[in-house]
């Protein structure tokens, strides 16, 4: 009978960077990640460790992070002087050309009636002229480059179960000045408005890693995050920003927080223990996980794609959706 | 699905030489840089008729607005919970 907490946890360095040390233990941490250990570490142990994650073209994933990409484009011209149709020209050919299908010659992206190429498309052009005269204005970082896709990485004053130091690391979409005020911006994209209130975010994770980052790798100390919701319909995309606060109290207790999940991380990978939360199961529309856990155990390595002869690596399979 | 945005056909109308549909369909390499400025400014045409048309209606046009809540679907919430999967690099 396979064992699945006996397999190879060597996740491929191009999904997750080179964020595992020798041993297959997560030693920088993303808040992506982070969040899912401390949902559940079954659910961390599928997802992450045994690399199991939604594939990469899924076409949420995949809007959000054409979004960010080209918004990141359009960012950085307009910071080297482009006009902002310039700007904004450079980032719609990337976004034409990512979805482009060049060996079937037609439009290469999903169909999904909320997330496609048709929506993507309209969703930066709208969203760029929303804010056109934006008055949110990028800092500079202390090497003197603008604030936009900032990578970060600090120590999380954590080891990892072979003694090396955890780190937390991410990129920052922008920080900028808003009204006089200092913020971490993030750009999040739903179906629905109502995901896309501050009240969602707090408390969240990756807006308090940000903001943290923001002061301990830069110097800059902001006030919480100006959240720029995007909200998808079939025919039209709507814009609102709000402004999310992180005192600086809420963020030590955050990362004091961060630290007990953070060793219970390391202490489940050195015992190799990697026990189900039930409680969590049903959150979020369900947990894709939950047909393998509900699975009998002899069972879960077939349902996950996985077998004995080390085919961990092989990764994206769409495991229950 | 989730948001209500109008549907109408006014609200989808297109009148100008380049129709977004063709220019949907045009390779990127074939294209150029005057149909792609001009696929921009088709949508932000689009966009104006949207928002006239929203104010016909007498729908707030106010960025965010949705005239009903969205139902509970997984799609909407998956959205959110993968969102941050994007912060590249890592």
């Amino acid at each position: 009978m396979t064992n699945i907490l006996e397999l190879p946890r060597t996740p491929k360095a191009s999904f997750y960077g080179n964020q595992f040390g020798a041993n297959g233990e997560q030693t920088r941490v993303n808040a992506s990640t982070f969040q899912t250990s401390k949902a559940c570490l079954r659910k961390y142990l599928y997802e992450v460790l045994l690399a199991r994650r939604k594939p990469e073209t899924d076409p949420h994933l995949r809007f959000g992070t054409l979004i960010h990409a080209a918004k990141a484009l359009f960012e950085l011209n307009k910071s080297r002087g482009a006009s902002h149709d310039l700007a904004l020209q450079g980032a719609f050919r990337f976004l034409l050309r990512e979805t482009w299908d060049e060996v079937r010659a037609k439009p290469g992206f999903t169909e999904d009636p909320l997330k496609n190429r048709s929506t993507l498309l309209r969703t930066f052009v709208w969203y760029a002229d929303q804010y056109r005269d934006d008055t949110f204005e990028t800092v500079m970082l202390p090497s003197g480059a603008p604030a936009i896709e900032a990578q970060f990485e600090f120590d999380s004053g954590v080891r990892s179960a072979s003694g090396e130091p955890m780190t937390f690391v991410g990129t920052i979409d922008k920080i900028g000045k808003f009204n006089g005020v200092t913020y971490v911006g993030e750009t999040k994209t739903s179906s629905s408005a109502r995901f896309l209130t501050a009240q969602n975010y707090t408390p969240d994770g990756q807006f308090s890693l940000y903001t943290c980052a923001a002061l301990v790798c830069f110097g800059i100390e902001s006030d919480g995050v100006v959240l720029d919701g995007i909200e998808i319909g079939t025919n039209a995309t709507a814009f609102r920003r709000v402004i999310v606060p992180r005192p600086r109290e809420v963020l030590e207790e955050w990362l004091r927080d961060a630290r007990v999940h953070l060793r219970r991380l390391s202490e489940a990978f050195g015992r190799n223990e990697w026990p189900q939360n039930d409680a969590a199961c049903g959150l979020y529309g369900g947990c894709r996980f939950r047909g393998v856990c509900g699975a009998n155990p002899a069972e879960r390595a077939g349902l996950l794609g996985l077998s004995d002869d080390n085919t961990a690596t092989k990764e994206n399979q769409n495991v229950s959706d | 699905m989730a948001n209500e945005f109008p549907t109408s056909p006014e609200v989808l109308g297109e009148a100008s030489a380049f129709s977004l549909s063709d220019l949907a369909l045009m390779s990127p390499g074939e294209m150029g840089p005057s149909a792609e400025m001009a696929y921009i400014n088709e949508l932000r045409a689009y966009r104006e008729r949207y928002e006239r048309a929203l104010g016909a209606k007498g729908v707030r046009a106010k960025p965010g607005a949705s005239t009903k809540a969205a139902p509970k679907t997984s799609l909407a919430l998956l959205d959110v919970a993968f969102g941050d999967d994007s912060d590249g690099g890592f």
